[in-house]
């Protein structure tokens, strides 16, 4: 027994023998560290892509330099990060459809610089993501960045976009921070905050639908900002919120929550699920028989073509405001519509349209730089003056929060033609985020 | 045990040569950023480096003392969050928060520990997944403070104001020298525990931990304090983590997290230090990789782990062993 406590102190002092030698090394290394830092390599700087004569803002005075467009540029680098595998999968497909269909509209060719879609996969994984992210940055050397579904991950890469001057397109996440109290100058949003669509449908359901609703989403950040948003205008247009509740993401048992969402007895719900919550949600919703009692109404993706045909009748009769219905009927979106069916054999869904704009915004911004990308100033400004008619209505971006300013529309689900659709009944005009 | 433990009758000479072989690899990953010019590679390896002192805080437990952990993840969060947390709220200073990171970890380890160690294999495990559920269950919820599910964003980076020393840590060479030079220094340290008299009687309760408390040690309290010095070190890499990516979220606390760095353990070799080391950089690597080229990456992770659990049970060390005993027989006889 004595024996073993002298081993043991003896190997206690030898621990922290050892142990203060190597501190004294990492001390030494340390200092030694700035010394040798300047030697670090450069990343070699990016060679103008476009004649650097070309000065944005020269439109109207072609010089003869322009005229002189170099046949084939470099590559035009596009890093795409989108989820194609897990539970978003759908969403990164659809959005790559919409844009490989406008780029391939456009002969694959910007400003004399070819496409180069590097695509890399979002996973569902903040980890994964930020690798990808900085391999978009420190090997691909990519002119500029798109994608995002999950708002997490968009959070997660977003200092490390920013620190690197990387212009970032987010076409799907819509946490209402990433183009408020985080926005940055080189990061741009085609396709909605959370805020947009729920905020107008306050005022509209208090209106048009009841003044006794009950509130429901998914429990995470995006189902909160979604609710708070409707509450926004709700409450101050005379409504009344009996209730909230948030049941976990990929939840597949609605009953309890129907039960005291029944409890309250409202004459409304508005809800916001998407994928296979929403469709779990709107089936169990008819068949607890609320759907007599209370309108079932929400954030559009509650019955979004990508859900409606296995929700099937059980949607009939919902309301919801989104960026996009397929029944639009402007000729940009039956174009659209025409053209993905054609190509993809599927039918599109809003995924698919902001993946059709960011490619369209691309396209805009950088042919009004000549291709050029490493001037980001210049790509920036082009950027913040792209506006179009696209298949949801005209596109523009709040040059504040580079976050999009477009229209919400409240829609119906109806049968047209013996298929369930997304109608249209109301327009908000250009709803633009109150970001500062 | 095999090369750590005990010293082959080769003696000063196979010592010597372990040595050299290990001063070329310490002079190769030191010399690494001058050699290359990627950015990216150089990034990619800090991160290996960090998961390294992950995996091989976890294969103390798993490899030594023989306790299958399937909560790490969880200190590896705590450290994460609490280092992201004081960086954001008192000063980014490195030294504050790391050793905020750590002792946090260790303390969380020393409430886990104590209920956890009470059960013994697959309800040690239950007890661990628990309650490092509970961890990401509060790092999920705790919305003002954490984040919530949208993580921890804008984690100012760290810096290293003693007046004589200020460096900042922007700079990717320097923040890879910083991380391997801690690296170095949680292989070293762990290194002299596991072949202490302590790691020794860790290693005797792998084997029998009946016979062990028959001679007459607390086994209790030295699988409590391999408990606590394994959360302090996940801790360590969790905190250098949130460094690397000046963010942190709820995921990194998930189960799936606990998963992965058991994997890495186990394909590099548990029981080696080294081993879950390399396991680290082949599953980072693979990921990187095979993932950038196919969707179907995770079927082919899945078919790599089963060729190891199946065909190649003491992992990458393993392997290497024998290649390594094949080409030395002659001289290493015991």
């Amino acid at each position: 027994m004595s024996e073993e406590k002298v081993n043991k102190r003896l190997s206690r002092r030898q621990f922290l023998k050892g142990a203060a030698v190597v501190t004294g090394a990492a001390v030494v290394s340390g200092s030694l560290l700035e010394a040798c830092a300047p030697a670090a390599p450069t990343t070699p700087t990016k060679a103008p892509a476009a004649p650097s004569a070309a000065t944005p803002a020269t439109k109207a005075a072609v010089t003869p330099a322009a005229e002189v467009k170099p046949a084939a540029g470099p590559p035009l680098k596009i890093g795409v990060l989108l989820p194609y595998s897990k539970v978003y999968a759908v969403l990164g497909e659809s959005i790559t459809n919409g844009m490989v269909l406008y780029f391939e509209s456009i002969g694959n060719t910007i400003a004399g610089r070819k496409i180069d879609l590097i695509k890399e996969d979002e996973e569902n994984d903040a980890q994964a993501s930020l690798r990808k992210t900085r391999k978009f940055i420190e090997q691909d050397k990519v002119d500029l960045m798109t994608g995002l579904v999950n708002s997490a991950i968009a959070y997660a890469v977003r200092d490390i976009v920013h620190d690197n001057k990387m212009i970032l397109l987010i076409s799907n996440a819509g946490a209402n921070g990433l183009t408020r109290e985080k926005k940055s100058p080189y990061i741009f949003r085609t396709s909605f905050s959370n805020w947009q669509p729920n905020y107008p449908m306050g005022d509209w359901v208090a209106k048009h639908t009841s003044k006794k609703v009950f509130c429901s989403a998914a429990d995470y950040a995006a189902g909160k900002e979604m609710i708070a948003a409707f509450k926004e205008t709700f409450v101050p247009a005379g409504g009344t919120v009996l209730g909230e509740i948030y049941p976990p993401l990929g939840n597949t048992d609605y009953g309890p929550y129907l039960a005291k969402i029944a409890e309250a007895k409202p004459e409304a719900t508005y809800s916001f699920y998407s994928g296979s919550d929403a469709v779990a949600f709107v089936k169990q919703y008819e068949e607890y028989g609320l759907k007599k009692t209370a309108k079932l109404t929400g954030a559009g993706w509650l019955v979004e073509q990508d859900v409606l045909p296995a929700q099937g009748k059980a949607a009939l009769g919902a309301i919801s405001g989104l960026n996009w219905a397929n029944t639009l009927d402007i000729p940009e979106n039956k174009k659209f519509i025409e053209a993905y069916q054609k190509k993809f054999n599927v039918e599109p869904n809003s995924f698919a349209v902001q993946g059709f704009d960011t490619a369209r915004v691309i396209h805009e911004a950088i042919e009004k730089t000549k291709g050029n990308t490493s001037d980001k100033d210049a790509l920036i400004k082009a950027l913040e003056s792209v506006k179009f008619a696209s298949p949801r209505g005209p596109f523009e971006f709040d040059p504040v929060t580079h976050n999009v300013i477009q229209n919400i529309y409240v829609r119906e689900v109806k049968e047209v033609g013996g298929k369930l659709a997304n109608v249209v009944i109301d327009t908000i005009k250009a709803v633009k985020d109150p970001g500062k | 045990m095999s090369l750590e433990t005990t010293y082959p009758a080769g003696g000063v000479f196979v010592r010597s040569g372990k040595l050299v072989f290990w001063l070329v690899m310490l002079a190769a990953l030191a010399a690494f950023p001058i050699l290359t010019t990627s950015a990216y590679s150089l990034s990619t390896l800090t991160e290996i480096l960090i998961f390294g002192i992950f995996a091989m805080s976890l294969d103390l437990l798993l490899g030594y003392t023989g306790l299958i952990s399937f909560g790490h993840a969880a200190f590896f969060g705590v450290g994460a969050y609490t280092a992201g947390l004081v960086a954001i709220k008192i000063a980014p200073n490195m030294l504050l928060t790391m050793a905020a990171g750590i002792v946090v970890c260790a303390i969380a380890a020393f409430v886990i520990g104590f209920f956890s160690i009470r059960a013994a294999g697959v309800f040690f495990l239950m007890l661990t997944l628990a309650f490092s559920q509970m961890v990401y269950a509060i790092a999920h919820q705790w919305t003002w403070l954490t984040g919530g599910s949208n993580g921890l964003a804008g984690i100012p980076r760290p810096n290293l104001s003693v007046p004589s020393l200020p460096i900042e840590f922007y700079d990717p060479t320097k923040f890879y020298y910083i991380t391997l030079g801690i690296f170095v220094i949680s292989l070293l340290l762990l290194k002299r525990i596991v072949s202490s008299p302590f790691g020794h009687v860790l290693l005797g309760i792998r084997e029998n931990e009946g016979r062990m408390k028959a001679v007459g040690y607390n086994t209790r309290n030295f699988k409590l304090a391999a408990f606590v010095i394994a959360g302090a070190f996940g801790g360590l890499s969790g905190v250098l983590y949130s460094y690397f990516n000046g963010f942190i979220s709820p995921s990194e606390l998930y189960w799936t997290m606990s998963g992965q760095v058991m994997v890495m353990v186990i394909i590099g070799g548990a029981g080696t230090l080294v081993g879950p080391v390399l396991g680290a950089g082949t599953i980072l690597l693979l990921q990187n990789i095979v993932s950038s080229n196919t969707e179907r990456w995770p079927t082919i992770m899945g078919m790599v782990f089963i060729f190891f659990v199946l065909l190649a049970r003491n992992g990458i060390t393993g392997l290497l062993d024998k290649v390594w005993h094949g080409a030395r027989s002659q001289v290493w006889k015991h």
